[in-house]
């Protein structure tokens, strides 16, 4: 029996081994990008449960594509997009069912309703600040400022995760950069 | 670095790129990367697996259905045949291929009266 070094693989070997049914091979492509996937469904949706289950689907979404995998682009890339469509999946989601059971003038969603509220005046630091400004974007705006701002990818590869031309990723980093501006200052 | 300058730091990241200590800085201070609750990957290697054996015994219950199926039909065709094979052969007496084809021995004269009328 062959014993694979799965931590120093590569992430095509990684793939080519999961579609085999190498399990193992799979739980080192969990491992190596759960932190990615984090932090883009946890900037996306805040830090919640919503959040993990998400991450999960992003995962789960992966494990049943990865045949339909061809390398054209990086893995990450991949996973990246699958991440940021499923939680604006589940944002549309949640925005219907709102719709379907609330007021209209309630209907207003923000994902802020899912961020952890400020307890106390101690409590608030940039942190919560930077992330509750994030979360009051439009989601097409937070997708944007998530990749570029968080995961620090340039706005070529912001545009390639969205499949979006460049243009489009400029204009809506310049727009989401002012609106930010706008709301840290109220929430001074 | 005070928290007015991480406010700009964030919005510069937006439009300009940073530089590595930049960006060290604002990953420490705004977006630590902590990940999912303890055991993440076992709890979707688990959905996973339990999926994929799911799968695979509702695949193999498929099989075993339609191989069944299959069995019982042609059993239930090859006593058929025999039924009426051995009904045939009490009625008739014998098991000419006439007899097989339900074909009657004067079938030859009623077919040339027909065609003639």
């Amino acid at each position: 029996m062959v014993n694979i070094d799965y931590i120093n693989s590569d992430d095509p070997d990684l793939v080519i081994l999961s579609v085999k049914g190498d399990h193992k091979a799979f739980g080192e492509i969990i491992r190596r990008y759960e932190y990615m996937v984090a932090r883009t469904v946890k900037g996306m949706l805040g830090d919640t449960q919503q959040a993990e289950d998400v991450g999960q689907e992003v995962f789960i979404r992966l494990y049943r594509n990865l045949e339909n995998f061809r390398g054209d682009s990086k893995l990450s890339t991949y996973i990246q997009r699958i991440a940021v469509n499923q939680s604006l999946n589940e944002i549309r989601k949640e925005k219907r069912f709102l719709s379907i059971f609330s007021r209209s003038d309630d209907s207003d969603d923000d994902r802020e309703m899912n961020m952890q509220p400020f307890d106390s005046e101690k409590e608030k630091d940039i942190k919560d600040y930077v992330n509750m400004a994030i979360s009051r974007l439009e989601p097409s705006f937070r997708s944007v400022v998530i990749l570029r701002s968080v995961q620090g990818y340039s706005t070529k590869e912001t545009a390639e995760i969205l499949d979006m031309p460049l243009g489009t990723v400029l204009s809506r980093l310049s727009r989401a950069k002012q609106q930010l501006k706008e709301i840290l200052t109220e929430l001074d | 670095m005070k928290e007015e300058k991480m406010k700009d730091l964030f919005l510069k990241s937006l439009t300009d790129d940073l530089n590595p200590d930049q960006r060290d800085a604002l990953d420490a201070k705004l977006f630590p990367s902590d990940g999912f609750n303890p055991g993440f990957r076992e709890r979707v290697m688990k959905v996973i697996l339990a999926g994929r054996v799911l799968q695979e015994k509702g695949r193999k219950y498929f099989d075993k259905s339609l191989n069944s199926l299959f069995v019982r039909v042609s059993l239930a065709g090859a006593a058929a045949i025999i039924v009426l094979v051995l009904s045939l052969l009490l009625s008739q007496g014998s098991l000419s291929y006439d007899t097989l084809m339900g074909i009657d021995n004067n079938v030859d004269g009623m077919l040339v009266s027909l065609a003639t009328d």
